[in-house]
């Protein structure tokens, strides 16, 4: 029989042959009417239900909807008992499979069974696609054209082994090419070798009577394994990348292995080598390829945002050495803010970043070369900060002194853009210069809230701000607003701001999320099992936000704030539920806590 | 259209048909049906004339209150007496060689008495269905099948037709469609009897809407 029952959706794909035909024999169908309860409350559950079509409302509040491929519940039918009832929202057709059925084959299946786990972090760290395993092989299915590629430099034919030797000495390169009347050849470190062995010593020899007459070229779209394989081949080094016959790059034996390896130290080498922002670009533009690189092989994400955090503060503070003179590093902060303060920006976004200065300091000198920092880092793909954070504005380069008043301004009267501001400076991060600055500020802070004792609820209040009272709504639902999530805004802004909140209030000093809450957990307020379901969840939030704000930056669109739920996978639909409904906990304890409700 | 009507013998006719019953072990079609639950049946032909049409086969699915037992359907493919018809097998899909692992016909339609019992009959153009069965019944149980017979089509013509939509199109799949129920592969009788129940289940009145 060809049944209609789809087992190529989560968690059904998981099942055997064997276990499909099984779990087949024993499916019934159900119609239920809008309007109809289909599992009522506190009443024993014998059965679990998969909707072939329809819409159904189930949760605490009514607010978790399931639709078509979607199953429920698969928390009543481990307990055999569902809290809250099930009903269906339109004229609705389930699949109902006997309860002793998904048990069994839980027990037999342990990855179907990871799908019912009612431990949201281990459901997310199992179910999370985490193909480490797969990731050197998916990595060698790279596109030539995503390594970095080394730039070309082209000599006129008759240029000599020393003019050859010279510009590969200047520009860091192990081969140039000579535009020969026959083609391009290639004059490499092991030719000019040859050419010394060969007591070729007048540096007039032409580098042509060295060069490599045949070259290798490789399309930007073939795979790292065919050139790797080309490579073995023919016992070379580098390979010549050619677009439709032009040549845009060469692909170094150094560059593939590099790229294979995940290799983010020769980047930071690259940084810290940097000698104009011309450089620091061509970094910058090869920290994206790779953060495309790992995302793509299955790295978590907290460990690329990680990673990438360091590179981005080595560039930005490689920029200000290139830009500043060097007697005014030791007289001030470079300050990064927000998420990048936080190391939790992983693409390319706005600028936000800040600068205290020593009371002495040349105002002058600082304002231009603050000018410069702003506008080079936008040379270098980062947008100017809609806000002004950017140290480019009066209002975020200040002295010591002032930001003391400031402080104490947006302490004492904590509302609206005073928190979000405080929230914006309390995620700041030391990039270069007397970090003294910083902690005597930071000190100052704690002073400031000390007495005062209504200032934290302030604080913590705009966790509020984007509570919605719905749930998620199933994507092909009609109307814009409910097939689209702003995942910054409705969830991971509320892990973030509550966990700075409460360490704030702890006075812990950590800028990360994750150290924050490390700190936090197993204490009054965060018990050790929701200090995992954060953990997992922010990870699973931020890991989404990378792959389609990736995906989006790779199909040329700006990174959109709004994600359309439609282009989730259903396990991430599903794991995205299990991650909101983490948030809705962490907020209601939050509100608790901060006693939000009697502001 | 006759069979747009809920076909129901009325009592001095089954009364009757019931004293010409020749097998009394069959009596059983005549008990009281359970409460809520119906049974939906589709047929495979060689032929669309219900003369000369022989089954190769069955299936039916009972209908409990809200569910659709898929898990206890009853499915069985029966060998005929003659070749098929060449033209036939590609509709179907069933060859020679299937048909020929299936049951006789007398057994076939035993345990299908036995499956449907005295519950109602469910199905999309029905009356061929029953028509081709009680040619192969009568001679043996001395009556056509006494179940009442409900035609999804009719329900839906019921439901649909007014004065202003005097044409009502009951094609299977117009209907689906208009039901917006999903569609499965035609020419399976399961699949073809799981359509029709769901059509039922939509169209019939529901005891426990609200």
């Amino acid at each position: 029989m060809t049944t209609a029952f789809q087992f190529n959706q989560p968690p059904f794909d998981t099942l055997s042959v064997q276990e499909q035909r099984e779990l087949a024999s024993q499916l019934n169908l159900e119609y239920h009417p809008a309007g109809q309860t289909l599992i009522a409350a506190n009443t024993p559950v014998d059965s679990l239900y998969v909707v072939m079509k329809g819409l159904v409302a189930g949760g605490d509040e009514q607010d978790s909807l399931y639709g078509e491929h979607e199953l429920f519940d698969g928390k009543a039918v481990l307990e055999g008992l569902s809290s809250h009832p099930f009903v269906a929202l339109e004229d609705t057709l389930v699949w109902q499979l006997p309860r002793a059925a998904v048990l069994a084959l839980c027990q037999r299946n342990s990855q179907f069974a990871a799908f019912f786990y009612q431990d949201v972090a281990r459901r997310i760290g199992e179910l999370s696609p985490s193909p480490q395993a797969l990731s050197q092989a998916m990595q060698m299915l790279s596109r030539v054209g995503e390594v970095a590629l080394t730039p070309l430099h082209t000599l006129p034919a008759n240029a000599s082994v020393l003019e050859a030797t010279q510009c590969m000495d200047r520009h860091g390169l192990s081969a140039v090419l000579l535009n020969d009347s026959a083609g391009p050849r290639m004059f490499s470190q092991s030719d000019l070798r040859r050419a010394i062995c060969a007591r070729a010593i007048p540096a007039s020899t032409p580098a042509s009577a060295y060069a490599s007459t045949a070259l290798f070229t490789i399309s930007p779209d073939a795979t790292l394994h065919e050139a790797m394989l080309l490579m073995i081949r023919h016992s070379i080094h580098r390979l010549v990348v050619s677009r439709d016959g032009e040549l845009v790059g060469i692909l170094e034996q150094l560059d593939l292995l590099s790229s294979l390896a995940n290799n983010p130290h020769s980047i930071g080498v690259q940084i810290e080598r940097a000698n104009s922002p011309h450089e620091l670009k061509l970094a910058a533009e090869r920290m994206h390829s790779l953060i495309q690189l790992l995302q793509h092989s299955g790295m978590k994400v907290t460990l690329i945002a990680e990673m990438i955090g360091e590179l981005r503060q080595k560039l930005l503070a490689r920029l200000w050495q290139l830009l500043a003179p060097p007697e005014l590093t030791g007289q001030i902060c470079l300050l990064a803010l927000g998420s990048e303060g936080r190391g939790e920006q992983i693409l390319r976004t706005d600028q936000d970043n800040a600068l205290i200065y020593a009371d002495c300091v040349d105002q002058d000198v600082l304002a231009r070369v603050a000018e410069q920092f702003t506008a080079t880092l936008i040379t270098l793909g980062y947008p100017p900060c809609p806000g002004g954070v950017m140290i480019s504005n009066p209002a975020w380069r200040r002295s010591e002194a002032e930001f003391r008043q400031q402080i104490s301004a947006w302490t004492s009267s904590p509302s609206g853009e005073h928190v979000m501001n405080l929230a914006i400076w309390l995620d700041a991060s030391p990039i270069i210069g007397n970090t003294t600055l910083l902690y005597h500020l930071q000190d100052h802070l704690d002073q400031c809230i000390d007495g005062n004792t209504l200032f934290m609820g302030h604080f913590a209040l705009p966790i509020e701000r984007f509570a919605s009272s719905h749930g998620l709504r199933p994507s092909w639902l009609p109307g814009a607003a409910s097939s689209q999530i702003d995942l910054k805004k409705a969830a991971i802004f509320p892990l973030v701001h509550g966990l700075r909140s409460l360490a704030l209030a702890a006075r812990n000093r950590s800028t990360n999320s994750y150290q924050r809450l490390a700190a936090l957990r197993g204490g009054t307020v965060i018990s050790e099992a929701l200090g995992n379901d954060l953990a997992a969840s922010l990870s699973f939030l931020q890991g989404l936000q990378l792959k389609y704000g990736l995906q989006a930056q790779q199909a040329g669109r700006p990174a959109e704030p709004q994600l359309a739920l439609a282009q989730l996978s259903s396990l991430e639909r599903e794991l995205l539920k299990d991650a909101l409904g983490v948030v809705k906990q962490f907020r209601a304890l939050l509100r608790h806590h901060f006693k939000l409700d009697a502001l | 259209m006759s069979w747009l009507a809920h076909f129901r013998p009325s009592g001095w006719l089954r009364q009757q048909q019931r004293r010409r019953l020749r097998r009394p072990e069959y009596a059983f079609l005549f008990a009281p049906p359970p409460a809520q639950e119906w049974v939906s049946l589709d047929c495979e032909t060689t032929s669309l004339d219900p003369k000369t049409a022989e089954i190769i086969s069955i299936a039916a699915v009972r209908i409990q209150g809200p569910r659709i037992a898929l898990a206890e359907h009853f499915s069985v493919l029966i060998r005929p007496s003659g070749a098929l018809d060449p033209k036939s097998i590609p509709i179907h899909g069933l060859r020679a060689q299937d048909v020929a692992q299936g049951l006789a016909l007398p057994d076939a339609l035993a345990q299908l008495l036995a499956f449907i019992g005295s519950r109602p009959l469910v199905g999309y153009y029905l009356e061929f269905d029953l028509a081709v069965l009680n040619r192969q019944l009568k001679p043996w149980l001395g009556i056509n099948l006494p179940n009442p017979a409900i035609e999804v089509s009719g329900l839906y013509y019921d439901k649909m037709v007014s004065a202003y939509n005097p044409e009502v199109d009951l094609r299977l799949a117009s209907i689906l469609a208009q039901l917006q129920l999903p569609t499965l592969p035609r020419h399976d009788p399961l699949n073809d009897a799981l359509m029709a129940a769901m059509i039922f289940q939509k169209l019939r009145k529901n005891p426990n809407s609200n």
